[in-house]
């Protein structure tokens, strides 16, 4: 691959995760359409204004790069064939923290998000008691 | 305007494949319904872009519509120069392997998102250039 074309993909790769950390970023090269074909999951984040803007940031970048190749970002339920993809990012998994100050205080850091479960939530809240049993099934705790 | 004119009947020609379970040539035609603006788009605003893409005989389609975008994104909204490049991409690479690749003829299921395709295309240039389809 050529080096102005492999220093734009680390860019746009590191531009995506910058903003969108969440996403999982796969990669191939189609040497028949010659396209550097990049995919972005969950659709909803690919869907989504913010990702649109971005995308058409790295589209008019992409039109500076010297190159016969082509390059493009695509999503689930693409009409491009998505087999065969290279993952080349996904979001860090979900870790636990647990604070000292009490035994049922559970901080939960899914993603960039941050959820503390308290000792009421897992009496009066089922769908923390079932987080909580599912961590601990997984064996995720800290 | 019969770069326009051709791309209507690229497009008809689509849904009449689609209607008739005709999948993996119908890629072929959407494609193409959505190239024809592009040239459309070139000959009538960049005629010096346009002449000189058909006197070259090295011209791809990827720098024809690569001259298409830059100047689109220069002319109009960047949000409907993204969604014209992610539309004309996908059925780019679909195209050459409908046409090239010994795979398996394409599904019913991926015609919708073929369809969702090329209609994007021509209602976002439609959007900016009503005056191609009066």
């Amino acid at each position: 691959m050529e080096a102005t074309v492999q220093r734009f993909l680390n860019q746009a790769f590191n531009q995506i995760i910058q903003k969108f950390p969440n996403v999982t970023i796969e990669y191939k090269f189609s040497e028949l359409s010659k396209s550097h074909i990049v995919k972005v999951t969950p659709a909803k984040i690919y869907d989504s204004e913010s990702f649109l803007d971005l995308e058409g940031d790295l589209y008019k970048a992409w039109l500076n790069v010297e190159t016969d190749d082509d390059f493009g970002l695509v999503t689930d339920g693409t009409i491009v064939d998505d087999s065969n993809m290279e993952e080349i990012y996904s979001p860090t998994p979900c870790k636990i923290t647990i604070s000292s100050t009490s035994s049922y205080d559970i901080d939960v850091e899914i993603f960039t998000e941050r959820i503390r479960f308290q000792e009421q939530d897992f009496e009066t809240n089922s769908e923390s008691v079932f987080v909580l049993d599912n961590i601990r099934k997984y064996g995720m705790a800290a | 305007m019969t770069l326009v004119k051709k791309s209507n009947q690229n497009y008809q020609a689509f849904l009449y494949l689609k209607e008739g379970h005709f999948y993996t040539p119908s890629v072929h035609c959407c494609y193409y319904s959505c190239f024809q603006l592009v040239l459309a788009f070139l000959q009538e605003f960049y005629p010096d872009d346009y002449e000189k893409f058909n006197l070259d005989d090295r011209a791809s389609h990827k720098h024809q519509i690569n001259t298409f975008l830059y100047h689109y994104f220069d002319k109009f909204k960047k949000e409907n120069g993204t969604k014209l490049k992610r539309a004309i991409f996908a059925l780019k690479v679909a195209r050459k392997d409908a046409d090239y690749e010994p795979s398996e003829l394409l599904e019913a299921e991926k015609v919708i998102i073929l369809k969702s395709h090329v209609e994007q295309f021509r209602k976002t240039f439609k959007q900016d250039i009503s005056q191609f389809f009066d």
